[in-house]
């Protein structure tokens, strides 16, 4: 979810060239839930293995992994923690949502609307505690790291590009991570060259971009701070926003000093200024445990084995490149 | 202040070839000339860069200062500068601005922000032993990265008793260069040794590089090469990969 801020903030197409030898902090869930949604058989279902577990977000995070290994980026996955409490109601109202399209799923299914349960469905998406471990599994025999945030993932992935200065950006479909203080936010990362637009069977090119945060708020003439006023204004994951109001009238109305005319609660700046993070993470990449992955996705999850043993051999290739290039840091 | 005026084609060789190595790069503006020593992201290469004054048509500087460049940008444009342009490069203190004019059939003034660039000024440059020191002319070391690039992603560099050795191996192939001590500019080894490099990291800076190359060797060591382009004095150096 998160807010919406595309119209305003200004962007870099990039090649993945750019992002070669760069570790990325990846809100995981935000990766997960693009994997889930878009990862469908013919028909809209969901993967699903024998046991009738999903694997959808299996599939993504293993093969688009893989994919960025080869590229020589890594990735270190970052799983939220326990919400704040102001994001409860916004979970709240999601479930919901997600309650009233998974019955509209059964009956577009019963009626055979092809379309509208590919619909309902993708809006009914939810992950359970389960599948999150399931993926965490598999990011540890894959050798990727992963760390769980104290609350907000996206939070925790800024705050490490901010202070951690192996971490290149923050790789994240939202824009929080720019209100969260992420001096870099890549997006178009963790999906793959070819995008479903929502509602239609239209798919479309996409390419990595990246965006600066110190140009983002040069260009805008603000600050962090008022950034994530506009935010509020917009609405954000903590608060509905204004009525009417668009990021380009947030943007007029922060600019012209009127925040506190809408009646939006000051504190909730901190959310995004001051959340809560954790400063000791620790992280290491290595080989993958070729054998336990095959196990786990073929003979666990059936996966088809020829794929994954390609996939395997790519993962290992990339990471014996990776992990073989020493820095320069021992020489001085 | 700062203004100081040389030839443009000279000017975009040098941005050339310190873009492919950093995005934004701190250059230094010293009374001898300009200087440059930065590392990238990565901490896998450095750059040590020195345009001595005098490659200058003229040159002149008020206090030293450090001015941050944004070397896509700046090569964005030289590649509007025509082979007899020259080109003016002026700081302007009030608007924080570089000020780039080339001087030819008219006269095109680009103003580039001057944008901050992380404090590298303590870098150092890195301590390796090297036991071969090897002359080569630049085509013959770019061919070498060009076969090798056909097959792998990673080149062997290896100084025997009379010749330097560039192998490469990969899933389709392999591939060997041998100059022998004869061919060679420089040939100084006082112990053969051998390291691994990245074959995209050489690549990219020897592609614009067009004299020769002093190469410093260690035994799994980084490697230093030695050359000059645009009348500037650089020196590249590569970590290596660890091979087991």
């Amino acid at each position: 979810m998160g807010v919406d801020l595309r119209d305003i903030v200004p962007r870099e197409d990039i090649e993945f060239s750019r992002l070669h030898g760069k570790i990325l902090s990846v809100d995981a869930l935000n990766a997960l839930y693009q994997f889930l949604a878009i990862i469908r058989q013919q028909g809209g279902e969901v993967l699903k293995d024998s046991k009738g577990r999903t694997t959808s977000h299996l599939s993504g995070l293993f093969y688009r992994t893989v994919n960025l290994v080869e590229l020589g980026i890594r990735p270190l996955y970052i799983y939220d923690g326990r919400p704040p409490e102001q994001k409860l109601a916004t979970l709240r109202g999601r479930k919901k949502h997600k309650d009233t399209a998974q019955q509209r799923a059964v009956r577009a299914k019963v009626e055979g609307r092809t379309e509208d349960y590919a619909k309902y469905a993708s809006q009914s998406l939810t992950f359970t505690t389960e599948m999150l471990a399931e993926s965490k599994d598999l990011l540890a025999l894959m050798g990727i790291p992963f760390f769980d945030a104290p609350a907000e993932g996206e939070a925790q992935a800024a705050h490490l590009c901010a202070t951690d200065p192996r971490i290149y950006a923050v790789a994240s479909q939202d824009y929080d991570a720019l209100l969260f203080g992420a001096p870099l936010l890549a997006r178009n990362v963790t999906i793959s060259g070819r995008r479903k637009l929502p509602g239609r069977s239209v798919y479309r090119e996409v390419s990595p971009e990246l965006l600066d945060l110190s140009f983002v708020l040069g260009e805008l003439g603000i600050t962090r701070e008022q950034l994530v006023e506009v935010a509020l204004l917009v609405g954000t994951d903590y608060n509905d926003g204004v009525k009417g109001l668009g990021p380009k009238k947030a943007l007029e109305a922060v600019r012209s000093g009127t925040f506190d005319d809408y009646g939006v609660d000051p504190s909730l700046r901190d959310l995004f200024l001051a959340p809560a993070v954790s400063d000791s993470v620790r992280y290491a990449f290595s080989l993958p445990d070729a054998s336990e992955l095959r196990r786990f996705l073929c003979t666990e999850h059936d996966f088809s084995k020829m794929r994954v043993e390609r996939a395997v051999e790519r993962l290992t290739k990339g990471m014996e490149g990776l992990l073989r290039q020493e820095t320069l840091d021992q020489w001085f | 202040m700062f203004e100081a005026k040389i030839e443009a084609k000279n000017w975009k060789s040098i941005i050339s070839i310190i873009g492919s190595i950093i995005e934004e790069a701190p250059l230094k503006l010293t009374a001898d000339g300009m200087t440059l020593r930065a590392m990238d992201p990565s901490h896998i290469s450095l750059i040590d860069l020195e345009l001595p004054k005098d490659q200058f048509i003229s040159y002149e500087v008020g206090s030293e200062r450090v001015v941050g460049i944004d070397v896509d940008e700046m090569s964005r444009v030289m590649s509007r500068g025509k082979p007899t342009d020259m080109l003016v490069i002026k700081v302007d203190e009030e608007t924080n601005k570089l000020f780039m004019t080339f001087v030819g059939e008219s006269t095109r003034r680009f103003g580039l922000p001057i944008i901050d660039t992380p404090e590298q000024s303590q870098l150092k440059m890195p301590n390796f032993p090297t036991s071969a020191i090897i002359g080569i002319d630049a085509s013959v070391f770019k061919d070498g990265i060009k076969d090798a690039s056909i097959v792998a992603d990673h080149i062997a560099l290896e100084a025997t008793a009379d010749a330097l050795v560039m192998r490469a191996e990969g899933d389709i192939g392999d591939i060997e260069t041998r100059i022998t001590k004869e061919t060679l500019v420089e040939f100084k080894v006082q112990e053969p040794c051998k390291s691994t490099f990245n074959l995209s990291y050489l690549a990219d800076v020897s592609g614009s590089i067009t004299g020769p190359i002093s190469i410093e060797l260690g035994m799994d060591a980084p490697i230093l090469m030695n050359f000059e382009i645009g009348g500037a004095i650089i020196k590249f150096v590569l970590a290596p990969r660890i091979e087991r």
